[in-house]
């Protein structure tokens, strides 16, 4: 572990008008890592990145960012530091997937500079790491929804944080395109990348993340690894739902079954 | 696109009642600007007043007009992300239309000819001060309460311009003229203000073109991709509706420039705003002084230039529109 978070975050409150949503949030966040922040609908989850994100302005408490309050960051500078994928995506224009993905570099390319062969070249990159590079002169309109949401991953990728937000971002994808994006974020985590992942499927929080946020009523119920965040009894209180957690080899993870039906 | 917009000034300043040539205009125009009478020599002596005095005010203009509404128009949209925006989505038409109203009733006659016009631009700023600050919450604005409080703002105006028109009795007509648009009494005094302001808008739009662009994702996308998009939006909004309420209060509502022109540019340079803006506005000040020119030199009665360009416009838009869908392109 570094010795410095990346994130410092303490007792972070937020409120949208008089609805409290979130309340004594404290947490630190070291890059390498792949975090997952999991709890129920409407937890604050979604809300919780965005502070971190810079996106809202916490009414309590503060953030530290590389050891520098967040708010002390212009947004630009705060681009440099941190991507952003959000779940649904909704583009006002139709830009083509190669001019999507280089928006991505805009926080490194001066207001009237052209882009430098070195951003067309993250660009790239990114598109080839998501597979994408067929789809540059597409717009993003003709695209399916697994390839859409690449596009944004890849916009991401380009921008070249150290780290990484994304807010259930495979929720709306098959199977094969949620496990390529969340193995690319696991990569990029091993890369000494700091990943953090708000993931509504609890099967596949255990498998990747390797330290959980366990959310519940806008506070921190629990967090730590897998094995300590995602229990049976967590499960029942935090999601009033009954389910068997264990080992499993076929995926190599910690995976839960749940109690489908309701007693007759 | 320039040449074609400066092409367009030059045709239509030689059409009208007395025809004048192409050449001659640009004789007549360089003896002007050098002060040397050689460049004139065996002109009639009227045509040069016809063309300085009369038309060139209301040819420049009606350009100027078209590029303000267009940039607006490609502004707006951008910033509520909604391809049906356009430079009066947020009320400042009708706030202007208010306002001209009102100085027409009341007759206000002690600032001269400058009143009707100055009364417009008060009214449309107001209306941007009232639906901004009705729109905004904690510092935010988003578009979506934007539109909304543009309309509601918009319905109460529509009203109160209903109800002077109720009272204003034989000033009816007078209101009525006045809001379908003309640029009959355009002139030279305002036309530097216009150029002006057209100059620092498109500056300002420029500066933040590819903000723009990036805004396109919605807020939470651009916030993370650098962005400053509270006060991008802001800056851009006020901008926009500065100009539209300068081009409203000089010629009166004059629709869909602000609406198709942007459209019809995106079909030929894409989404991206470094290149939609320039040529939106080039386009526009190409169309509406081609729609003026039409009302004012080759229809046989001036037919109101706002009338003219939604006559004009609507079906050729439809056309374009339906073709595009016919070619399996996406819009949205």
């Amino acid at each position: 572990m570094n010795e410095w978070p990346f994130f410092a975050v303490k007792n972070l409150g937020f409120a949208y008008g008089k609805t409290v949503v979130l309340r004594d949030i404290s947490c630190e966040l070291y890059p390498g890592h792949f975090y997952g922040i999991i709890g129920p609908n409407g937890c604050g989850k979604t809300t919780l990145l965005d502070l971190l994100a810079g996106c809202k302005k916490p009414a309590s408490g503060t953030i530290r960012v590389q050891g520098r309050p967040l708010a002390d960051y212009s947004k630009r500078e705060l681009a440099r530091q941190l991507a952003l994928v959000p779940q649904e995506f909704d583009i006002g224009f139709d830009f083509t997937v190669e001019e999507t993905v280089m928006m991505g570099r805009h926080p490194h390319i001066g207001r009237f500079q052209a882009p430098t062969a070195h951003d067309w070249n993250k660009a790239q990159a990114a598109m080839t790491a998501l597979g994408i590079e067929g789809l540059a002169a597409r717009p993003l309109s003709s695209l399916s929804g697994g390839q859409r949401q690449r596009a944004i991953v890849a916009r991401a990728l380009a921008q070249d944080t150290t780290a990484l937000f994304f807010d259930e971002a495979t929720s709306s994808l098959d199977v094969r395109h949620a496990l390529r994006i969340l193995n690319i974020a696991r990569n990029l985590a091993r890369q000494g990348r700091m990943i953090a992942a708000v993931i509504h499927n609890l099967n596949l929080a255990a498998a990747f993340c390797d330290y959980l946020f366990v959310m519940k009523d806008g506070r921190l119920f629990t967090q730590g690894e897998a094995a300590v965040a995602i229990t049976a009894e967590v499960i029942a209180e935090v999601f009033q739902t009954e389910a068997e957690v264990g080992w499993n080899g076929f995926s190599d993870s910690l995976q839960i079954n749940y109690r489908y039906f309701d007693a007759a | 696109m320039l040449v074609t917009a400066i092409a367009a000034v030059i045709i239509s300043a030689g059409m009208g009642y007395v025809k004048i040539g192409a050449f001659d205009i640009i004789r007549i125009i360089a003896t002007r600007l050098t002060g040397d009478a050689s460049f004139s020599n065996g002109i009639s002596e009227t045509l040069p007043y016809v063309l300085m005095d009369v038309r060139l005010p209301r040819i420049i203009t009606a350009a100027l007009v078209g590029a303000g509404l267009a940039l607006s128009g490609v502004i707006y949209q951008g910033i509520l992300l909604n391809p049906l925006a356009d430079p009066y989505t947020l009320g400042v038409s009708s706030g202007a239309a208010f306002g001209a109203s009102l100085a027409i009733i009341i007759n206000i006659s002690a600032l001269g000819q400058v009143s009707t016009p100055l009364f417009a631009f008060i009214g449309a700023i107001a209306t941007l001060f009232v639906v901004m600050r009705l729109s905004s919450f904690e510092g935010q604005i988003s578009a979506q309460t934007l539109i909304l409080s543009g309309v509601i703002i918009g319905a109460v105006l529509s009203a109160g311009i209903s109800l002077l028109k109720y009272l204003a009795d034989e000033q009816v007509g007078v209101i009525v003229f006045w809001l379908m648009g003309s640029f009959a009494s355009s002139s030279w005094p305002g036309v530097p203000l216009l150029c002006l302001s057209l100059f620092a808008a498109s500056a300002i739009a420029f500066f933040y073109g590819r903000d723009l662009n990036i805004m396109s994702l919605g807020r939470r996308s651009s916030d993370t991709l650098g962005v400053e998009t509270a006060r991008t939006r802001k800056i851009l909004l006020v901008t926009a509706s500065f100009v539209t309420a300068l081009c409203v209060s000089v010629s009166g509502i004059i629709g869909f420039i602000g609406l198709i022109v942007p459209h019809l540019m995106r079909f030929a340079v894409g989404p991206d705003n470094r290149k939609l803006l320039p040529v939106s506005i080039l386009a526009g000040a190409t169309l509406l002084l081609a729609a003026d020119t039409l009302t004012r030199a080759v229809l046989p009665a001036e037919v109101p230039i706002g009338v003219l360009t939604a006559l004009i416009g609507g079906p050729f838009f439809g056309l374009i529109f339906r073709r595009k869908q016919r070619n399996g392109s996406h819009y949205e």
